[in-house]
C-alpha cells in the first residue's frame, strides 16, 4: 500500500467530499428540471450542498466550526452538519407526508359525499315507485378501510 | 345598468371575430368571508354571473356560504391548494367554456372592477398576452416597507432572467389572452405563480405588458407573511425561475 502523507489524504478527502457534493447538487436540479421532484422539497437538499461546500474547501472556517461545537476532529464538523441536514430533510418529509394523508382524507369525504349525492339524484329521477338500478362499483362505497 | 365585459349576444351583433371578447373573472378565495361578498358585488357591476369563477381554496370560514348567495360560478376545493391551482383550474374552465380572455381578480377586495377594463383592453387591442395591472408607485398606504423592499428585489432578478423590467412583478391583477390561457390550463408554476408566470410567459414567447391601475389597500383581514415564509418565498421563485429557464419548452 502506498504510504501517503497527512496533506494527502486530506486533499483526498477534500476532493471527494467536493465532488460528492456537487453530484448531489446537479442531480437536484436535474431532477427539478425533469419535473420529477418538486422545488419546495429539493430547497433543503440544495441548502444542504450550498453549507457543506465552505466548510469543505475552507479549513479554517471549518476549524472554527468544531471548536465551538467542541468537536476535536475538525472533518467531524462536516460529518455532523451533514447530518443535521439529514434529519431536517426527514423531518420535513414526515410533515408532508402528513398533509399529504391529510387532503387525502378530504378527498375521500367528497367523494362519498359526491356518491350520496348522486345516488339521491338517481332516485329521483327514476322515480320513487322504481327499483333503485345496481351500483356499478360493489366495495367502493363502503367506508371500510382497506 | 348591467354591462356586460364584450355584451351579450344581442340582434344585430357581429358574431364574427370582431365581437369584443368576454372576459372571464377567476376569483381565488381564500378565508375572505369578510370580502368577497363586496368582491362579488363590484364584479357583478362591470359582468354578468356567467363571467365570473370563484374558486374557495377550502376557507376554514363562511365564504363558501357567501358565495353561494351569488349566481356565480363557484368551485370549492376540498383542501387548500393555493393561488397557482386556483388560476391553472381557471384557465382550464376557460377553455371549456371558450372564454379568449381571462382576467385574475383576488378576492380580498384590493381589486377594482371598474380598472379590469384597462388590462382587458390591452389583450384585446393585442397588445400582450399577460397584461399586468400595477399598482401606481407603491405607497405606504398599500403596502409595507418588507413588502416594497422585496418587490424591488424581484424586479431586479426579472431583469437579469428576462431581460424585462416589470414594477409591480407580485401584483395579481392580471389579464390573459387566449394564447396564454392555453398555454398556462396545461402548464402553469406550482407555487406562488406571480413571479414564475411571467418567466414562464417570456419562455412560451408569450408578450407581457404592465399597466397602471389603482387598487385599494387590503380591507378586512391580515396578510399572513412571516419572515421565513419570505424568505422560502424568494428563494423558491429565484430556483423555480431559474430551472423555468433550464427547460425545454
Amino acid at each position: 500500500m502506498d504510504v501517503m502523507n497527512y496533506s494527502e489524504l486530506i486533499l483526498r478527502q477534500k476532493i471527494f467530499a467536493i465532488v460528492f457534493i456537487i453530484l448531489i447538487f446537479i442531480l437536484t436540479i436535474e431532477f427539478i428540471r425533469r419535473r420529477l421532484l418538486k422545488e419546495r422539497y429539493a430547497i433543503l437538499w440544495l441548502v444542504a450542498t450550498l453549507v457543506l461546500v465552505p466548510l469543505v474547501l475552507w479549513f479554517d472556517l471549518l476549524a472554527h466550526l468544531a471548536r465551538f461545537l467542541g468537536i476535536v476532529y475538525p472533518p467531524n464538523a462536516i460529518l455532523l452538519t451533514g447530518l443535521l441536514f439529514i434529519i431536517l430533510i426527514l423531518f420535513s418529509f414526515s410533515v408532508a407526508l402528513s398533509t399529504a394523508r391529510k387532503n387525502e382524507g378530504r378527498l375521500l369525504m367528497k367523494i362519498v359525499d359526491q356518491e350520496e349525492r348522486l345516488r339521491a339524484l338517481e332516485k329521483k329521477l327514476e322515480g320513487p315507485d322504481q327499483a333503485r338500478p345496481p351500483d356499478t362499483e360493489e366495495g367502493a362505497d363502503s367506508l371500510d378501510p382497506r | 345598468m348591467h354591462r356586460n365585459k364584450g355584451g351579450t349576444p344581442e340582434a344585430g351583433d357581429d358574431m364574427t371575430d370582431n365581437a369584443p371578447k368576454k372576459a372571464l373573472f377567476i376569483v381565488p378565495a381564500y378565508n375572505e368571508c369578510a370580502n368577497i361578498a363586496q368582491v362579488l358585488d363590484d364584479l357583478l357591476s362591470v359582468a354578468g354571473p356567467e363571467q365570473i369563477l370563484v374558486v374557495n381554496d377550502a376557507s376554514e370560514d363562511a365564504t363558501l356560504a357567501v358565495i353561494r348567495r351569488y349566481p356565480v360560478k363557484y368551485i370549492d376545493f376540498p383542501f387548500n391548494l393555493g393561488v397557482a391551482s386556483v388560476l391553472k383550474i381557471g384557465f382550464q374552465h376557460a377553455l371549456k367554456n371558450n372564454f379568449a380572455l381571462a382576467v385574475q381578480f383576488d378576492g380580498d377586495g384590493q381589486h377594482v372592477a371598474a380598472e379590469a377594463a384597462k388590462i382587458a383592453e390591452a389583450i384585446r387591442a393585442d397588445i400582450c398576452d399577460v397584461a399586468i395591472g400595477s399598482r401606481a408607485g407603491l405607497s405606504e398606504h398599500t403596502s409595507s416597507l418588507a413588502r416594497r423592499v422585496g418587490s424591488k428585489f424581484i424586479s431586479g432578478i426579472l431583469v437579469l432572467l428576462t431581460g424585462q423590467y416589470i414594477s409591480d412583478p407580485t401584483s395579481g391583477f392580471r389579464a390573459y389572452s387566449l394564447a396564454a390561457i392555453q398555454k398556462f390550463a396545461r402548464d402553469f408554476p406550482d407555487e406562488y405563480p406571480e413571479v414564475e408566470s411571467i418567466v414562464l410567459a417570456k419562455k412560451f414567447g408569450l408578450r407581457v405588458k404592465e399597466t397602471s391601475v389603482t387598487m385599494r389597500p387590503r380591507q378586512a383581514g391580515s396578510s399572513s407573511i412571516t419572515i421565513f415564509g419570505s424568505i422560502y418565498y424568494l428563494v423558491k421563485v429565484i430556483l423555480a425561475s431559474c430551472i423555468i429557464l433550464l427547460r425545454k419548452y
